[in-house]
Order: C-alpha cells, then sequence, then structure tokens
C-alpha cells in the first residue's frame, strides 16, 4: 500500500519525537526500504544538525517568500490580449487586481527587453497615442565601477569576470555585481548608477545591496576595523549580512542628508536620500537600525530627517509595499504627490520634468504599475488621473 | 497551511483546471515558500530560486487543464522547479561560471521526487510546528535551536533564570510533540488514498 508524502513526514517526526507506534514503525520501514534515495533522506532526516539547518533554510525561504509577488497570468488567450490590444498594456494593480486581464510580469519583461534591442529597426507602439514614433523605455540594470585608482568600469547586463586582484574576484552576472573572496588591501570602490539605471551588488562581507537609479555606494574591497563603513547617495535597499562584532554603518553623503548615520546590526532597510527629496528617509523593513545615534527603528517604520540644520528626526509607520515597490519592480503610486512621483520617473526614464502653470497642483495619485514599461504607458497613466501635461523631446512639461 | 484551508485545498486543483486565477493566487500562497526551500538546494542564489519558482507557476498556468489532482498540482509545481533549477545548473556549468561553491545535490535523479517531497513537507510541518508555539516558548526554541545559544546565553538575552529556560525549552519540546502527535491523525485522515478508506468502510460493512 502506498502512502501519501504528508503521511511518511507526519511519521518520521514522529519518529524524531520518540511517539512512533508499532504499526508506524512497519509503515516507516516498508517505505525507507523501498527505495536507495528514500533510505538516505530518512537517515538524514534523523540528524539534529540536518533538521536544525533545514529549519533554517525553510525560515529563510519564507523571508524571502513574503516578498514574492503572485506571477501576472492572463486570464484570456496570451496572444490575443498580446498582439491586438497592446494600448491595454496599463497595469493598475490595485487590490483586487486579478481581475485587470493583463500580461504576466515575465511576459513584460521580455517584451521590453526585445524591444530594448529592437527599438531601432522596428518601431513599437503603433498605437501609442502620444509618442507614436519615439517612445522613451525604461530603465535597465546600468552602473559604473569605479576603482581605487580610479578605473572605471561599465557595468551591464553582460557576465563574467570584471575584476581580479589576489584573493579577490568581481564578478558581473547580468545586473548584479558579486565580491568574492577577500582583497588583499582596504581598497574603495564605488558604484554608482546614471539616470535610467539599476544595479544589484553583493558586498565583500555577503550583505546584498540594490542601488536605484541616479544613486551611489560607496565601500572597501575588505571590511577590517571594528565598524563596516559604507557610503551612499541617493535610495537603495540593503541587506546586511548578520556581524553583531562588526556593525555595518551607512552614511549619506548627500545635501541634507550629509552625514546622516545609519547604524545596523543585521537587518534589511530602504534609505531614500535624493537630493530632490525634502527629506532622507529610511525605512525598516526587518531587523533593527539606529538613525544617528539617537533613534531606533521597529520594522515597518521610517525615520525621516527633514530639510535643515536641526537634523531632527521623525518617526512613523509607513506602507512597507510602496517603499519597496521599486526594488520590487514597480511605481506604486497610491497617495504619493505628484512631484515625487514625477522625481522618480525623471529618474527612471532619463527625462526632464518642467513646471510651468499650476492647473495639476493637488491632483493626488492613486494605482500601481510595472517599472518595465514604456514611458507612454506612464503618461497615459498620468493623463487618466488628471495630470495635465505635454511632452518636448526628452522633457515633460507639466501644465 | 492551516485547517481552515483544507476544504478548499480538496477542490484547488479542478479550480485551477478551469482557469479561476483567485485559485492560483492561493496556490501560490499555499506552496511558495515550500517551494523557494526546496529550489535553494539546487540553486545557491535565492534570485535565481525566485525566477525559477516564478517559472514554475507560469508553467502551472499554462497546462492547468492537464491537472487532475491535489497531488499532480503539487508534483507539477516541484517536478518544474527541479528541471528548470537543474536546467540553470547546466547552463551555468557550460558558460564555466561561479562552480566553486555550487555542490549538486547528492540526489539528482528523477526518482528521488517522491523521498525530496517528504524532507519538504517534513520541515514545513516542523515550521508549523514551532510557529504553533506560545509566543515565548517560540523565542526560547529559535534561539536555541536556530541560533544555537545555550540555555546560560538564554537567560542573559532574555534576562531570565537559566533554569527557567531549561523547563520551558522542555515544555516546548513537549508542545512540539503534541502538536506533531494531533496532526499525524489528522494527515492519516486526510491523506490516506480514498480507495482504502472506501474499501474499509465496505469490509465493515460487509462483516
Amino acid at each position: 500500500m502506498k502512502f501519501s508524502v504528508n503521511y511518511i513526514a507526519t511519521l518520521i517526526l514522529k519518529k524524531i519525537s520518540e511517539q512512533l507506534t508499532e504499526a508506524e514503525t512497519v509503515i516507516l520501514e516498508d517505505w525507507k526500504n523501498a527505495s536507495a534515495a528514500n533510505q538516505q533522506q530518512f537517515n538524514e532526516l534523523l540528524h539534529l544538525h540536518v533538521l536544525q539547518q533545514e529549519l533554517k533554510n525553510y525560515r529563510e525561504a519564507q523571508k524571502v517568500g513574503q516578498k514574492l509577488a503572485v506571477p501576472r497570468i492572463l486570464v484570456t488567450d496570451p496572444s490575443t490580449e498580446f498582439s491586438t490590444h497592446s494600448a491595454h498594456r496599463i497595469h493598475f494593480l490595485k487590490t483586487n487586481w486579478f481581475k485587470y486581464a493583463a500580461a504576466i510580469i515575465i511576459m513584460l519583461g521580455v517584451a521590453s527587453y526585445l524591444w530594448f534591442n529592437h527599438t531601432t529597426s522596428n518601431p513599437v507602439n503603433q498605437n501609442n497615442p502620444l509618442n507614436p514614433s519615439s517612445d522613451i523605455i525604461a530603465g535597465s540594470n546600468r552602473a559604473t565601477l569605479t576603482l581605487a585608482n580610479g578605473q572605471q568600469i561599465i557595468l551591464d547586463s553582460t557576465q563574467g569576470n570584471v575584476v581580479k586582484q589576489g584573493n579577490l574576484t568581481v564578478v558581473n552576472l547580468a545586473g548584479k555585481l558579486k565580491y568574492e573572496g577577500i582583497g588583499t588591501a582596504t581598497e574603495y570602490n564605488t558604484i554608482s548608477t546614471p539616470k535610467g539605471g539599476q544595479y544589484q551588488i553583493v558586498l565583500p562581507d555577503g550583505s546584498k545591496v540594490w542601488l536605484n537609479a541616479v544613486s551611489s555606494i560607496k565601500f572597501p574591497t575588505a571590511f577590517t576595523g571594528t565598524r563596516r563603513n559604507v557610503e551612499m547617495t541617493g535610495e537603495a535597499y540593503i541587506e546586511v549580512e548578520k556581524n553583531p562584532k562588526q556593525p555595518f554603518v551607512v552614511t549619506l553623503r548627500q545635501a541634507q542628508g550629509n552625514g546622516t548615520e545609519i547604524e545596523v546590526l543585521g537587518t534589511s532597510f530602504n534609505v531614500n536620500a535624493y537630493a530632490q527629496e525634502s527629506a532622507v528617509k529610511t525605512t525598516l523593513i526587518d531587523g533593527s537600525v539606529k538613525i544617528n545615534h539617537q533613534v531606533i527603528l521597529k520594522p515597518g517604520q521610517q525615520a525621516e530627517i527633514a530639510e535643515g540644520t536641526d537634523k531632527k528626526i521623525n518617526v512613523q509607520s509607513v506602507n512597507v509595499d510602496q517603499v519597496m515597490a521599486w526594488k520590487n519592480g514597480l511605481f506604486n503610486f497610491d497617495n504619493s504627490d505628484l512631484r515625487s512621483a514625477l522625481a522618480q520617473l525623471e529618474r527612471w526614464y532619463d527625462i526632464k520634468i518642467v513646471y510651468k502653470g499650476d492647473e495639476s497642483n493637488g491632483v493626488t495619485l492613486e494605482g500601481k504599475m510595472y517599472r518595465n514599461v514604456n514611458l507612454s504607458n506612464v503618461l497615459e497613466f498620468l493623463r487618466k488621473m488628471g495630470v495635465k501635461f505635454r511632452m518636448d523631446n526628452k522633457t515633460l512639461v507639466v501644465l | 497551511m492551516s485547517e481552515s484551508n483544507f476544504s478548499n485545498q480538496l477542490e484547488l486543483y479542478s479550480r485551477i483546471a478551469q482557469g479561476d486565477s483567485r485559485a492560483f493566487g492561493e496556490v501560490h500562497a499555499l506552496y511558495k515558500t515550500r517551494l523557494l526551500y526546496y529550489g535553494k538546494h539546487f540553486l545557491a542564489e535565492w534570485y535565481e530560486v525566485e525566477d525559477v519558482v516564478a517559472d514554475a507557476f507560469l508553467a502551472l498556468w499554462v497546462s492547468r487543464e492537464q491537472i487532475h489532482s491535489n497531488d499532480h498540482l503539487r508534483n507539477f509545481l516541484f517536478i518544474t522547479v527541479r528541471h528548470k533549477a537543474i536546467d540553470r545548473q547546466r547552463t551555468r556549468e557550460r558558460q564555466g561560471q561561479l562552480l566553486q561553491n555550487l555542490e549538486l545535490p547528492a540526489t539528482t535523479e528523477e526518482n528521488k521526487l517522491e523521498a525530496e517531497l517528504v524532507r519538504v513537507e517534513m520541515i514545513h510541518l516542523l515550521s508549523e510546528a514551532v510557529d504553533a508555539l506560545p509566543a515565548k516558548y517560540q523565542r526560547i526554541f529559535e534561539l536555541a535551536y536556530h541560533l544555537e545559544r545555550s540555555p546560560a546565553e538564554i537567560a542573559q538575552i532574555l534576562q531570565m533564570n537559566p533554569d527557567t529556560v531549561r523547563s520551558q525549552k522542555r515544555r516546548a519540546i513537549e508542545m512540539i510533540r503534541n502538536w506533531i502527535k494531533e496532526k499525524t491523525i489528522f494527515i492519516l485522515l486526510l491523506y490516506l488514498p480514498v480507495f482504502t478508506v472506501c474499501k474499509n468502510i465496505f469490509h465493515f460493512l460487509a462483516r
């Protein structure tokens, strides 16, 4: 008789907790003897350290899973939806966004990748009402790596080893730069993204950094000393590798954020310190961080340091999904004011925004969409939200 | 997966087969953690695992009409994750990159799936058992087994008496044991192949 996987799993758990009945012992023995694979799995699972490790892995998977969105699926036939209704490619993922028949995020990714590669030869978006011939495509994985000696390396979606210094190898993996091994000397590297660029970096200590557009991070090729010091500008999401003996400290180097210090023990958080924004915002996703030696944040809280010299820190609870939207490939404009939404577009589509007139004042936006769509799709959305504007080459004039 | 989901879960595959997008969301919520955990055995990086898992869900949606049971649905997802993960490994090998810290799992042949599923389900259940503990016991359990702290260290962290830590740790283990015991009965009833149950009832009636 064949028992279900779930039942066998519980029997092994009972075996470990020493409460297997005789009948169950027989069933489990049968299962174990049915194949070499079963035997091996069974023997491994009886070790406490295996269980411990696996449970740890499972917890990690849970954490990763929390941030994982449901892949977008088409309710109608994919091929017709895509070819005949390209004007419908705007996606507002409101609360019950399932009802919007829309393309899969991966399809969009592929589509924009294809467009990206074929724009010159193939005018896409023929039914785009705004700018038929020269739509502006979304940003992509692009950055510049500046080494200690000033040498600059352009990073993009190509793969391979970028730098090799002694035991240190810097590997570029399609939009992600990874430091492996330990550098011999403490040299400072800087990675900066241009307008319309983003990049992911795995630092020498294993901490992960996602850089949004127009941002930079400076760090040593080996973390020595009592603190792991990095400097950044712009916006980044950082997952710090735990090391209580060597706290991770982020120092902001830009306009109003100047000198702000974020001290971390092991955590993930988002920092938004763009010069155009009125305040430096640090949002804690998980763990704990300390700002300027004063304020300790709890997960879900955001510390805001406003412009001005007094560096007063305001703490409030925020919508973490919205803060993390960019990292998850989305724009989230829910309740955001027009200026900060347009500032995002400015950085991501490498355009200029000019404000003329006040017709669009007081417009509050609502809705989310993928970041990898062409600009015209976003503009169509803004127009529906009541924003008045015109597009002048690469300048968006808000009326 | 809480008990209240079980009634839905029974018909989940047929809702998927009919193209119910809400059921797709439910399947995603139900299996994403287990699939991520499973996929991580094959791939070194979480972002790769995330890709592979997303692909598996999309593949499920594409082939939804062929799904004929809840078990089939689950197996489909796990098999797809395994195939796609191994594909990725192979591509990487061909490109000769980053192989040093990527060990192939000892079991790669196709018929290992069942044994692997047992592991996944078992760890999943164990994590549920820990999650079911009251908060203070959960904290002690995680410190003791997850972070491998000694009772003395835990006592210091939680500012408790080391003896209290020891007794609460024992209590936590006891609670997990009880949880497992109750769960076994439940799972036996739920997952016993239907034909056996029918046969047993038949025999009982025929007596």
